[in-house]
């Protein structure tokens, strides 16, 4: 994977999530994704699990904002940064800052998804 | 950097921080680092500035780690270039006859290097597990 490669695969996990399309979201994973939202956690297995799980709660489109960048691509590993903001009434109510561990298959599918995440303190909230 | 160059780095910074050896801290950093314990943080910025911080968290001694009570191990996830991605474990115990562990997190390291195998940028990531997934003291990891 090149760094615009995996650019381009963050981009179309946040298109994925705004849209809720399954094709989107599926097309993202291996079929034997492992695909953990903290460290600890037992993953999630699976593109089609992964994929209704994604689907259960769907958030409002209008109720947050991301990006998120490559920080390092190395081989078939690549380490993404980036910032969640969910807002409330248009207003920044909770921001978080992301690092995901992405290993990727032969085809640029995601296998292996691990995410840390650590929010930004609520009472230091920077204007939007 | 080469990933064993990364791996030397770490295991000198959890040695700088078992010793708090102002020179073994200062050695891991450039002049000009900007080191961030939270993302959030806008960091502290040049080595001496870093090594105050390590020496005197929130600016009192006697907020550092006891020796013997906790130990760490990281390694690299990444390294591409000038930069590294460290992830690892950090165990503390209630005290040193470690016997009982207080907490354990999971830690990811971001971190740039200049040309001369110094850390220029670091920014970490802590999770802490919950209890339930806190192995028994003496596991190793």
């Amino acid at each position: 994977m090149t760094r615009d490669d995996v650019q381009r695969w963050l981009d179309r996990y946040v298109d994925a999530w705004r849209t809720y399309d399954p094709a989107k979201i599926g097309d993202l994973f291996a079929a034997d994704v492992s695909y953990s939202y903290q460290p600890y956690r037992e993953p999630t297995r699976g593109r089609d699990a992964l994929v209704a799980e994604w689907l259960e709660e769907p958030d409002d489109p209008t109720s947050w904002e991301a990006h998120y960048e490559p920080f390092a691509v190395d081989g078939d590993r690549a380490v993404a940064v980036g910032e969640s903001r969910y807002l409330e009434n248009g207003n920044l109510a909770r921001l978080y800052y992301n690092v995901w561990l992405l290993r990727f298959d032969g085809e640029g599918r995601c296998a292996e998804f691990i995410e840390y995440w650590r929010e930004h303190p609520k009472d230091q909230l920077p204007a939007g | 950097m080469t990933p064993e160059d990364v791996q030397a780095w770490l295991d000198r910074y959890i040695a700088a921080w078992a010793s708090y050896e102002p020179e073994a801290i200062g050695d891991l950093f450039s002049d000009d680092a900007v080191y961030r314990f939270h993302p959030s943080d806008k960091g502290f910025v040049g080595r001496d500035s870093i090594v105050r911080a390590w020496l005197e968290p929130s600016g009192e001694a006697s907020t550092r780690d006891e020796p013997g009570t906790w130990e760490a191990h990281y390694e690299p996830f990444s390294v591409a270039g000038d930069r590294a991605v460290a992830v690892g474990w950090s165990r503390y115990y209630t005290d040193a006859t470690r016997s009982t562990v207080a907490n354990v997190w999971d830690n990811v390291y971001l971190l740039e290097f200049d040309g001369l195998g110094r850390c220029r940028a670091f920014t970490e990531f802590f999770v802490r597990r919950p209890d339930d997934r806190i192995e028994p003291a003496g596991a190793s990891s």
